[in-house]
């Protein structure tokens, strides 16, 4: 029995159809098939709704929308992303090279989104039980009505980090120019720490877990 | 699951066979029917009656939830409801199926895979609440949901919904009447395939003769019918309790109406307790318990919505009108007392 690892299949978004190609990621019959997107160039909706845990490597610049309703897939942007990237996910994980527009993992439900780059405002809007990492500076109203899950932000952030989370969990590594008065400092425990360390590995970021402050919403917490 | 397995097969089925859904027992509509048409060219979806239930007061908790849904599937009135609550009702009563997607809230995949119909909420962004951030960084259009910025950025969000969907599944846009010609003008502009506007219920009962109500719907359908997409249907959701005045709405320029007051005010009570007392008398007392609970009466929700479709087979009758398409404000003075008054109301055609 052979485990060589199965060949990734090619496709250069400048000679397919979008929708095309989104209905072959969707509709892959092998879970562990492998698709190396070219020359994306901002394209919008692309890669949306994938149940299988299929791996997607995209080279270039995605739009927006791009992972929407990711269930399973394995996504690996060398790229930015536009606006609303990975919004209302479910499972599978986004990895993003470069920057994010707003709204980054929006309504997020499960998985996990990391960005190497910065994040525009509002990353983690009503994020509702997903994982996300950025490990550059964060836009305004970071965590907007953020409702479960946890947010790392890896550098400073704008005004109004947390505003209107009722849930979940931040760490911020940086500075925050201003935190929303629903938000409480508290105490990292080891059990955070390590779910600290895992999420950082996970998105291929070295830093110290002691280097983070964490904020919860407090209890019955609106502003 | 497998129970589960099996209403989304039913669900398939229905696609296929909308149509089917115009044979009813109430002495059936057929010309009441309305169609919204789709992105995919080749399909319309087919309505058999112009009402539906979009914000029922049966949960799917109650023990009329299950006879209710069969109610609505016999008569061919969509239900909105979510996937999770038509798994306890048996495959034969799960009715036409819509859904939405609240401002707040994100998307199900299982959702709009299987729905009939989707609707977006869009409201007028509320300065310093649902769009706090500075007015530059927004787009002056009076409809986006939250995460929404621009109507490049909503026609991308309906793309990628169609996708999902192949195309085939209609999708709308819900709207809280501010500025309703604006609104409705951005909601055609961005190619929504029907339009529903939902009057906040605000604790008080929608009234009928409120002029601003009328006077909306004809707005509304106005700037529909003038619009290069006049066949798009409009939905009005508001808490109308009286079978005439949803008529009136109908005429007004409503394609279709909510029911949800109507089946609200005919919800039977609660059989009353017992006069006796059966939990202490041991053995007996515990008999007493397990008796089954009186089977729910759907009786006067079936008797009432029956008295809806035939006050519109009547009027439809005595205004002459052959299709929902004919039944417009210029026939109200035709039918009634009552549609007169409202057919005073400026901006009603006709």
């Amino acid at each position: 029995m052979s485990d060589a690892p199965t060949p990734s299949e090619t496709i250069d978004l400048a000679q397919t159809d979008l929708v095309s190609v989104n209905v072959r990621l969707r509709t892959s019959d092998d879970q562990s098939a492998s698709y190396d997107l070219l020359s994306a160039t901002g394209q919008s909706n692309l890669a949306c709704g994938i149940r299988s845990p299929i791996k997607v490597n995209v080279k270039g610049n995605c739009g927006l929308f791009f992972g929407l309703l990711n269930d399973g897939a394995e996504i690996d942007v060398e790229g930015d992303v536009g606006p609303a990237c990975g919004h209302s996910m479910t499972g599978g994980g986004i990895l993003v090279r470069g920057h994010a527009g707003h709204s980054l993992a929006a309504f997020a439900r499960g998985g996990f989104i990391g960005v190497h780059g910065t994040a525009r405002e509002r990353c983690g809007l009503y994020l509702d039980g997903a994982d996300v990492v950025v490990r550059q500076v964060a836009g305004r109203e970071a965590g907007y009505g953020m409702r479960s899950g946890n947010l790392v932000l890896g550098n400073d952030t704008a005004e109004g980090l947390g505003r209107g989370a009722t849930g979940g969990t931040i760490y911020l590594r940086g500075a925050a120019a201003s935190v929303a008065p629903s938000l409480r400092e508290v105490r990292m425990k080891d059990s955070d720490s390590m779910r600290l360390s895992l999420l950082l590995v996970r998105a291929g970021i070295r830093a110290a877990t002691k280097d983070f402050r964490i904020f919860r919403p407090r209890k019955g917490g609106e502003e | 699951m497998t129970h589960a397995t099996s209403v989304f097969d039913e669900l398939t089925f229905r696609r296929l066979g909308l149509e089917a859904s115009a044979n009813l027992r109430f002495g059936g509509l057929p010309s009441s029917a309305i169609q919204i048409p789709t992105a995919d060219a080749g399909r319309t979806f087919s309505q058999a009656v112009p009402f539906f239930s979009r914000r029922s007061p049966i949960k799917a908790s109650d023990a009329l939830w299950s006879p209710f849904c069969g109610l609505m599937r016999e008569l061919g009135m969509p239900l909105y409801a979510l996937t999770p609550e038509l798994e306890s009702v048996p495959v034969a009563s799960v009715p036409i199926r819509f859904t939405r997607r609240a401002a707040d809230e994100g998307f199900d995949l299982l959702e709009l895979e299987t729905a009939e119909a989707i609707e977006l909420t869009c409201r007028r962004n509320r300065p310093g609440v649902d769009q706090p951030l500075a007015q530059e960084d927004v787009e002056q259009v009076p409809t986006l949901p939250l995460e929404l910025r621009s109507v490049d950025e909503l026609n991308s969000l309906i793309e990628a919904c169609r996708q999902l969907t192949d195309y085939r599944t209609p999708i709308g846009c819900a709207l809280t009447p501010a500025d309703v010609v604006t609104d409705v003008r951005a909601a055609i502009a961005a190619q929504f395939d029907f339009v529903l506007l939902e009057f906040p219920l605000n604790g008080k009962q929608g009234d009928i003769y409120d002029e601003q109500l009328l006077a909306s719907v004809a707005d509304a359908a106005a700037v529909i019918k003038s619009s290069p997409r006049s066949e798009v249907p409009l939905f009005v959701d508001a808490d109308v309790t009286d079978s005439e005045a949803l008529i009136i709405l109908l005429a007004a320029g409503a394609r279709a109406v909510s029911i949800d007051a109507l089946i609200r005010q005919a919800i039977p009570a609660a059989p009353a307790a017992s006069s006796v007392s059966y939990s202490s008398m041991g053995l007996l007392g515990s008999l007493g318990s397990s008796t089954p609970k009186p089977q729910a009466d759907i009786g006067p929700i079936e008797r009432v919505l029956k008295k809806l479709l035939d006050t519109l087979a009547c009027r439809m009758m005595q205004t002459g009108a052959r299709t929902m398409a004919e039944f417009d404000a210029g026939l109200l003075r035709g039918f009634s007392e009552r549609a007169q008054q409202a057919a005073r109301v400026p901006g009603l055609r006709g």
